[in-house]
């Protein structure tokens, strides 16, 4: 039982709004405590009066503690999880490159004459984003400030707009290279390079849900998202197109670069962050925009995001570890396996379920780490696929960066939309994209072989 | 009183058979005491430090271990030969040594500044040399060729030019479908037909480098001494029954798994290095026993020790089985 | 006490540099192993384990450092909400009650494994690894204390805070919002020039 509570007091104490990473952390060290003078009670330890069995019941706590130093030089020779800061210094660099900018402008030209031109052309320069870095904040940001204002100008509706940059923005989770997936593979010890592999049709899948949706609303509704008027002093369509495609170029090589590198076989995974990152500098010493100031924030920046991450990797491995003494696991694993009807369908039903409305409220790195190790070992014991499950659960957690009200995207965009964009309407403009993810989640669970994925070993 | 103990193993949970020596260990242990002494068995992921367990054990957190002996080279280099050397003895060899020719005293004594006892915790028979792309046909192909061999085996195959490279053990299948890698060791038949490296790397190479690996168990000396006389002797009966019965495993698992290899995968090419090779391997390993034993009186000890046994231990070996494989081949 | 405050910023900012030092050079470690392997078929086991030497530099300091600028997240759903005085409040007790006792426990657990490694002289036990793991090892310990030392700091601030010496910093989203927007603006006029020749702006 100390296992569950000790799971809720975790839920409530997050509420207070203290880092999340320390939260878990001091709610290990108490149940650590509980858990030590529960066990020597349980031996009869109180026998001999309360002060000293309490005391052994501490030193008890205090020596579970004991294990902590291995865990985390455990995670310190992890070389997988070096991916994390060097994926995240190549999306700094190449946004501090303004490639993006030029891509957005260009695109967003080329399809403008066409209903929902400019909202489509963000869902691609997304995904071509999405495909050579994969930070979400930098994405939605970018596109905030070039494409809102564009589709604000020519009277596209604020949900629409809204709700395509936010949703095109989260695309970098689920589209490799991908922090989610690394951490995922890191979890489920299997290949991050399976992983990328698998993620990219479902991607690319959800690119084209999006695209389709805006196409037929933009079609049905004259109004949501009209035509702008071709510009001559942009040049022929020729001239435009050539210009798209030179812009193209730079995200290309990273994507070339990064996935290239891998599939290639010429570097790990974790190796071809590193090579992206050279190849982010390389770029950004091309076009003229590389400073020593650049590569200092940008360092800088990842240090920070990354320290972020391991705090709470940190703080969640206390946590399990405790939950794990504390017979917690057991409990959740005769829960998964009581549940009513086929035991696999229910499992994913449950889990997928439970992660969804988790993600309203907490980040995808706890999640990550708190309650996909919990269960992968059931998910194992039915004979399920962990790449299959890792893409379903990735998806799962790119839809929690869109849902209200803690979605990481809705954040970043609210911060750059003019005042007069309402946070309802950025709520509103996200829920199609939302049931989208949901969908194609849904195919995924259940039509697994539409995406050439099994879903058993 | 029944007393509770905590083993932390190297292995993760499903990795049969040596997972399988620490349960059956503990189960007879419980059983023979009539449940007075009790083992916990927590695998790799959930204790989290998989080469940490030496330090665990050590310090306390854990009152013992199920391991290998030649990982903590890099903490105490006297541990190094009691899992096995290259060129070194074979299974029933060792076990002899170990038993009848004052391994276990030298064991101890190597552990002893560490507050640790060591004991046998099963065999894996001769280990294979590893999976190789393309063919070795001379010590040409072997520089600049880019392999995972851990340990000292990766010590003599540097000395000989190879770019010996550590990959997680997650990404080994990917790196050496992709050419990160163009070879790497694992164990045997058995356990490497699992990881499906024969898809990818066809050639089969014959072990030099770990002919007998012997696993172990390491105890927390201050716990041990706590306990009973009794349980103290159950508890040794025990692993040393569950390491003999880990070894029988082992090989029967490796017979099966070359028979379906035989049938199953007709593509895998079983191969022996050729003769310039293996002796430049031979003069390269001595070259570096040479090296490490120089400054360690206790390692010199112990190899010394091993060297001599072997000798005659080997004489017996070719006059029996040797022999008898030799003139009984079909 | 604002002063004081300012000290344990530049003690932070200190770390910050280390750890982003770190940072650089890690890539190039991890992109020259991967020229040398692919083009030179070379491998050096000593650089290899030299990536996660530096990988632990960046984790466990970095924490330290990120606490300076608010830079660990948190659900704020309610501290959103809260005044400055309440959120200092949260940020003090939290700062006791929730990063100081896990960073004790755990700092001091980490003392012996270091102390064992620097007097065993621990090294790698692979052929060409590294020497002197005792270093990597007490990283562990230094990381807490130093988390201990920067939430002290991050005490001061929020009594600073509390006491109206000065408004609370922007949250984390708000400070990368306005980062990357200030770079977006800077291309904007660079993409402007290009595109019309110097005409405008
Ligand atoms: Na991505
Ligand atoms: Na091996």
């Amino acid at each position: 039982m100390i296992g569950i509570s000790m799971f809720f007091t975790a839920l409530l104490l997050l509420l207070i709004g203290f880092p999340v990473a320390f939260t878990f952390a001091a709610v290990a060290v108490l149940f650590g405590m509980i858990a030590g003078i529960v066990e020597i009670y349980s031996y009869g330890g109180f026998d001999a009066g309360l002060i000293s069995g309490l005391m052994e019941g501490l030193d008890e706590g205090v020596a579970m503690f004991g294990y902590m130093p291995y865990r985390i030089f455990a995670i310190q020779q992890n070389t997988i999880l070096m991916a994390i800061p060097m994926f995240i210094f190549m999306g700094i660099v190449l946004q501090k490159t303004g490639l993006a900018e030029k891509l957005l402008e260009s695109m967003g030209f080329l399809f403008g004459e066409i209903r929902g031109g400019i909202a489509i052309s963000t869902v691609l320069v997304g995904s071509l984003l999405a495909a050579s870095t994969g930070v979400v904040g930098a994405s939605v940001v970018a596109m905030g400030v070039i494409s809102l204002p564009v589709m604000m100008k020519y009277k596209y509706s604020t949900e629409l707009a809204t709700g395509t940059i936010c949703a095109s923005g989260t695309l970098g989770q689920i589209i490799p290279p991908s922090i989610v997936l690394i951490i995922l593979g890191d979890v489920f010890q299997v290949p991050v390079g399976d992983l990328f592999k698998a993620a990219v049709w479902p991607g690319l899948t959800l690119v084209a849900a999006y695209i389709i949706y805006i196409l037929i609303v933009s079609y049905l509704k004259k109004d949501v998202a009209p035509a702008i008027p071709a510009d001559p002093s942009r040049g022929s369509k020729k001239k435009q197109v050539y210009k798209a495609l030179i812009d193209i170029i730079p995200s290309l090589t990273l994507i070339i670069l990064v996935l290239g590198s891998i599939f290639g076989g010429v570097a790990t995974p974790t190796e071809s962050s590193a090579v992206g990152s050279i190849g982010a500098v390389g770029l950004a010493l091309m076009y003229n925009t590389f400073s020593i100031d650049m590569i200092k924030t940008a360092a800088q920046e990842s240090v920070k995001i990354t320290s972020m991450v391991f705090a709470i990797l940190i703080g969640a491995t206390a946590f399990s570890m405790v939950f794990s003494y504390t017979g917690g696991e057991e409990i959740v694993t005769e829960f998964m396996n009581n549940l009513p009807g086929d035991n696999k369908t229910s499992f994913i039903l449950f889990t997928m379920l439970a992660i969804l409305i988790l993600g309203f409220f907490i980040d995808f790195v706890e999640i990550s780490y708190i309650i996909v190790p919990i269960i992968v070992p059931i998910a194992a014991a039915l004979g399920i696929n962990p790449v299959w499950f890792a893409i379903l659960i990735a998806m799962n957690l790119q839809t929690s960066f869109l849902t209200p009200p803690f979605g990481f995207s809705l954040f970043y965009l609210k911060g750059v939309a003019p005042p007069s964009v309402s946070t309802m309407q950025i709520y509103r403009g996200v829920i199609p994209f939302i049931i989208i993810q949901i969908v194609v989640l849904g195919i995924l669970a259940f039509y697994p072989e539409f995406f050439g994925i099994d879903s058993m070993i | 009183r029944v007393y509770t103990w905590k083993l932390a193993t190297t292995w993760g949970p499903t990795l049969s058979p040596f997972i399988d020596a620490p349960h059956q260990m503990a189960k007879m242990v419980e059983e023979m005491s009539d449940g007075r002494l009790v083992i916990r068995i927590d695998a790799s992921n959930k204790h989290k430090a998989a080469l940490g367990v030496f330090d665990m054990v050590k310090g306390g957190q854990y009152d013992m271990a199920h391991s290998a002996s030649y990982y903590w080279k890099g903490k105490d280099i006297n541990t190094l030969p009691f899992t096995t050397m290259p060129f070194g003895m074979t299974t029933p060899e060792q076990y002899a040594w170990f038993y009848e020719g004052g391994g276990m005293e030298l064991m101890q004594k190597a552990y002893a500044p560490h507050k640790i006892l060591s004991f046998p915790g099963g065999n894996t028979g001769n280990q294979m040399g590893g999976w190789f792309r393309k063919e070795i046909n001379s010590l040409e192909d072997l520089k600049g060729l880019k392999m995972r061999i851990p340990g000292f085996a990766g010590e003599v195959m540097a000395k000989l030019g190879v770019a010996v490279t550590n990959i997680p053990s997650g990404e080994l299948y990917t790196s050496l479908e992709r050419g990160v890698l163009d070879a790497l060791e694992w164990v045997g038949p058995g356990m490497d037909v699992n990881m499906g490296f024969h898809k990818v790397a066809p050639f089969y190479y014959t072990g030099w480098h770990e002919p007998a690996t012997e696993l172990q168990y390491l105890v927390n000396e201050r716990k041990f001494d706590r306990l009973p006389k009794d349980l103290q002797v159950i508890l040794k009966t025990a692993m040393k029954l569950s390491a003999y019965d880990m070894y029988i495993k082992n090989y029967a698992m490796s017979a099966e798994a070359l028979s379906e290899m035989d049938t199953k995968y007709p593509n895998i090419k079983v191969m022996t290095f050729p003769k310039p090779v293996m002796d430049a391997m031979k003069k390269a390993n001595s070259e570096l026993i040479a090296e490490i034993t120089k400054e360690n009186p206790l390692l010199k000890e112990v190899i010394d020790s091993q060297t001599a046994f072997q000798k005659k231990a080997r004489a017996w070996t070719i006059m029996s089985d040797y022999n008898y494989l030799k003139d009984n081949l079909q | 006490m604002l002063k004081l405050e300012k000290l344990f910023d530049r003690f932070a900012d200190f770390i910050g540099a280390i750890t982003s030092i770190a940072m650089v050079l890690m890539i190039l470690n991890v992109f020259y192993d991967v020229i040398t392997r692919y083009v030179f078929n070379m491998s050096s086991i000593g650089m290899q384990e030299m990536e996660w030497h530096l990988f632990s530099v960046i984790i466990l300091l970095g924490v330290a450092y990120t606490l300076k600028g608010d830079g660990h997240v948190r659900v704020d759903i309610i501290y959103d909400r809260l005044s400055y005085r309440k959120k200092a409040m949260i940020n003090m007790l939290g700062a006791i009650f929730f990063i100081l006792p896990i960073s004790l426990l755990v700092g001091i657990s980490s003392i012996d494994n270091a102390v064992s490694a620097y007097a065993s002289m621990e090294q790698s036990g692979n052929p060409g690894g590294l020497q002197y793991r005792w270093i990597v090892k007490a990283l562990i310990p230094l990381s807490f204390l130093l988390l201990i030392i920067t939430s002290v700091g991050f005490f001061i601030k929020n009594l600073n805070v509390y006491n109206g010496l000065h408004p609370l910093e922007m949250d984390r989203i708000k400070h990368e919002v306005e980062d990357i927007k200030h770079d977006i603006e800077e291309h904007k006029h660079h993409i402007v020039d290009t595109d019309k020749k110097g005409e405008s702006k």
